[in-house]
């Protein structure tokens, strides 16, 4: 039987492709895989208006469709995928962001994680703001969107191998006509790590042409890939042909044609001279890291190591004949590659195959925070967890937990099945990753996530929880990103306070708290963790990528007022927003735009039991040493902030009680800073936004406003 | 005057020691810009930003002895 012969058609959908206007369809694709609906939901002007997109809108249609009771494997939790009115236009660099978002089965709340690739963009062009799936199909299925014709199918195809390094490409393969056909090609896909684990992430395709390849970046966090395979989806395919720079039909094209030339230029000029993003993409970061004590090292007990530097330098490994960017136009083009690594373990033992990376948190993650200082180690997990669907960050930080737990006799060999989990073990560390996307052996339990196994390992390993609250690097159930936080309060925050969890992206504050020390008040620190997660927030809603607004600067950058805002990237940022969409918006509006919706997302976490107070704790971990070890490795500089800052002589008592002086004052200052964030915020002493703070950016719906009532 | 200069990140990697930080003993008056560019020979365009004493100060500031001067490159943070 021949592929075609084998592929059955469960529901077709066709519509009129539909011209974007101003960066916006105005319309959603809605896909019931219970009941295989699928049709077209219209977007009001006033939900475009709060909202604007991406983010925004994935936080619209989910609070819609679940309830505070619906759990992240319920039929009606929902996929949503969104990019905003300014991406697609590739005039400027990082220009194809979609943001996903879905309830969490680590977190039980809402999710959102940004990733760039084709499909987001593709879909846009294909006549769709966003693409919302909810229900769960009988067996896997594919959603294929042919923008080109203007149809949507769910179809079952002969499939095989799920892990996305095979069946993306095979999609590819199986949807394009020709070789020159398959830069037309997005697929969104995952793997068995997804099937079996709780930290599955979303590999989102675009076709390397020059080597041609099929490439993928991931949205990464809190295990939407998981939800997609709860929902028996083996993928989303789109297809559209004939990508041009306006397909936005932009308000003013020569405003964004002038912003992306110079833009171009200036990166063309500056990246090479400084972070060199075009050679090095992210990894440039690790050697700062490890400078400056930030680098996680051993479950985050350290900032740095002196076999670091065996893991700083890639510029040798990655390929360097093509382009780099994830989006048509990425001048700065950080999707860095490595070609024909041959693999020494797991399935796929002794091919060489592609590698999509390292990015600094995977270097950090499955690197140094599990005591493993080999590029070849990295590169193949990193490979691993990206064909199984494995978040790196979460499968990283979360092995570095069971290796502390394993080597304080929490765990031994009888549990983990005769896995010798030390540190620096990496044998055992790519061990435990095949076994959790086997779904066999310790990986079954390893592949829940921190929060659970803390308390599977309390519950049944007699673990002290105290201990493991201390240890475990999670915030909300999602599991740290790859930053020492301890001698920044702003940046531990910046960590608790985020509302997905414990991701960076709201706000990086660590350089300018610790070493540039440029905001040493409680009201300095509240002011960044107002504007920073504010400004953030607004790239995840208009489907821009951070990285060119302050990765690389303009020449003058330092002799402008605020050199750490890029002045001059966010006069850029309102011309493409104003140039796409015809509004005159200013800085404060866009603000104005992102609090709301961040407001809402606040909010969104209350719906689901977690928007409180209570819930912005973080572990001590982050805040201060937990252990004797860990304050004997800074001793000098613990000493000197008892004497300096806490006023406590520290000669003649033992490391426990200096510890336990330490911490009282760390988490005191913790609880000062958060006090002073939800007061900047214009939210009550536990951290929900006040009714005039929900009026005034009018995110006052009725039923917002209910919810909020009961908890005031 | 004495003031401290301290390249941070990769920036370290553009001056003549790759040191963590210099101590340098200057007479006269002296601009950032001109400290960077005479003393160094490093290109100014390689760094984003100047942090005196926790405060942002522009490349015409003239530095007070005893300054520590932190030379940043573009750090925004995954």
């Amino acid at each position: 039987m021949s592929e075609d012969q084998a592929r059955k058609v469960i529901q077709t959908f066709k519509y009129e492709p539909k011209r974007l206007e101003r960066g916006y369809s105005d319309r959603t694709l809605y896909v019931n895989l219970s009941d295989n609906t699928v049709k077209a939901k219209t977007i009001s002007e006033e939900t475009k208006d709060v909202f604007i997109g991406g983010r925004g809108y994935g936080l619209y249609y989910l609070w819609q469709a679940v309830t505070g009771v619906t759990k992240w494997n319920d039929p009606e939790n929902e996929i949503i995928i969104s990019c905003g009115p300014i991406a697609g236009i590739t005039q400027y660099p990082g220009t194809g962001k979609s943001i996903v978002v879905t309830l969490s089965p680590t977190t039980g709340t809402v999710i959102d994680s940004n990733v760039g690739g084709y499909f987001g963009p593709f879909m846009k062009f294909s006549g769709w703001d966003a693409l919302e799936v909810q229900g769960k199909a009988e067996r896997d299925v594919v959603v294929y969107i042919d923008g080109d014709k203007g149809v949507v199918t769910i179809e079952e195809v002969p499939l095989g191998d799920l892990n996305t390094h095979v069946l993306a490409e095979r999609l590819t393969d199986y949807y394009s006509e020709s070789e020159n056909d398959k830069k037309n090609i997005s697929v969104v896909s995952t793997g068995t790590g997804a099937d079996n684990s709780l930290m599955g992430m979303l590999n989102f395709s675009f076709y390397d042409r020059k080597r041609k390849a099929v490439r993928i970046k991931q949205a990464g966090r809190g295990g939407i890939g998981s939800v997609f395979r709860d929902k028996n989806i083996a993928a989303f395919v789109i297809k559209f042909s004939n990508v041009n720079g306006d397909l936005n039909n932009p308000a003013d094209k020569k405003r964004i044609n002038d912003t992306g030339i110079k833009m171009h230029k200036e990166v063309a000029s500056m990246d090479p001279k400084q972070n060199n993003m075009r050679k090095r993409g992210t990894t440039m970061l690790t050697p700062i890291a490890n400078d400056n004590d930030l680098l996680p090292v051993c479950n985050f007990k350290f900032g740095t190591h002196p076999d670091a530097v065996k893991i700083t330098k890639w510029e040798d490994k990655f390929c360097h004949t093509g382009s780099d960017g994830c989006w048509y136009g990425c001048t700065v083009g950080c999707a860095k590659v490595v070609f024909g690594f041959e693999l020494r373990t797991g399935p796929y033992k002794g091919q060489k195959v592609l590698v999509d990376g390292p990015e600094y948190e995977t270097i950090g993650a499955v690197g140094s925070n599990v005591g493993v200082f080999d590029r070849d180690h990295i590169l193949e997990c990193n490979f691993y967890c990206d064909t199984y669907g494995i978040d790196t960050i979460s499968f990283g930080t979360g092995a570095a937990f069971i290796m502390e737990c394993y080597e304080n006799g929490i765990l031994n060999k009888d549990i983990t099945g005769g896995l010798e989990l030390n540190f620096g073990n990496r044998e055992a560390v790519m061990e435990l990753l095949h076994q959790i996307a086997g779904g066999e052996g310790f990986g079954k339990i390893a592949g829940q996530g921190i929060r659970k196994m803390k308390k599977i390992f309390v519950e049944q390993y007699g673990a002290n929880s105290r201990f493991l609250e201390d240890i475990g690097m999670e915030a909300k159930g999602l599991e740290y990103s790859e930053y020492i936080s301890k001698e920044s309060l702003a940046q531990q925050a910046g960590y608790g306070m985020a509302n997905k969890g414990a991701q960076h992206d709201e706000a990086w504050l660590i350089f300018m708290d610790t070493v540039l020390k440029q905001i040493p008040t409680f009201e300095d620190k509240a002011e960044a963790l107002h504007f920073f997660p504010m400004f953030r927030t607004w790239f995840g809603l208009v489907g821009l990528c951070k990285l060119p607004w302050n990765d690389v600067v303009p020449a003058n950058n330092a002799d402008t007022d605020e050199p750490q805002k890029v002045p001059e990237h966010v006069e850029n940022y309102l011309n493409l927003y104003n140039g796409v969409t015809g509004k005159e918006a200013t800085i404060d509006d866009i603000l104005f735009e992102s609090e709301a919706v961040y407001n809402f997302q606040r909010v969104f976490n209350l719906k689901m039991g977690v928007g409180k107070r209570e819930h912005d704790s973080i572990p001590y971990r982050s805040v201060g040493p937990v252990t004797v070890e860990e304050y004997e490795s800074r001793q000098e500089r613990y000493d000197d902030q008892l004497k300096d800052l806490i006023g406590v002589d520290p000669s003649g008592k033992s490391t426990e009680e200096k510890i336990k002086v330490v911490r009282e004052y760390r988490e005191k200052q913790y609880e000062i800073l958060v006090d002073t964030v939800y007061k900047r915020r214009g939210w009550t002493d536990q951290g929900i936004p006040t009714l005039d703070t929900l009026k005034r950016l009018r995110v006052d719906f009725p039923d917002v406003v209910g919810l909020v009532k009961k908890h005031l | 005057m004495l003031i401290t200069l301290r390249p941070i990140g990769h920036l370290k990697e553009l001056f003549p020691a790759n040191q963590e930080k210099y101590e340098l003993e200057l007479s006269g008056t002296w601009t950032i810009r001109n400290i960077v560019t005479k003393s160094f020979d490093v290109d100014p365009d390689s760094i984003s930003g100047i942090v005196v004493e926790g405060k942002h100060r522009k490349w015409d500031y003239e530095p007070k002895s005893g300054d520590e001067i932190l030379l940043i490159p573009p750090l925004g943070g995954g």
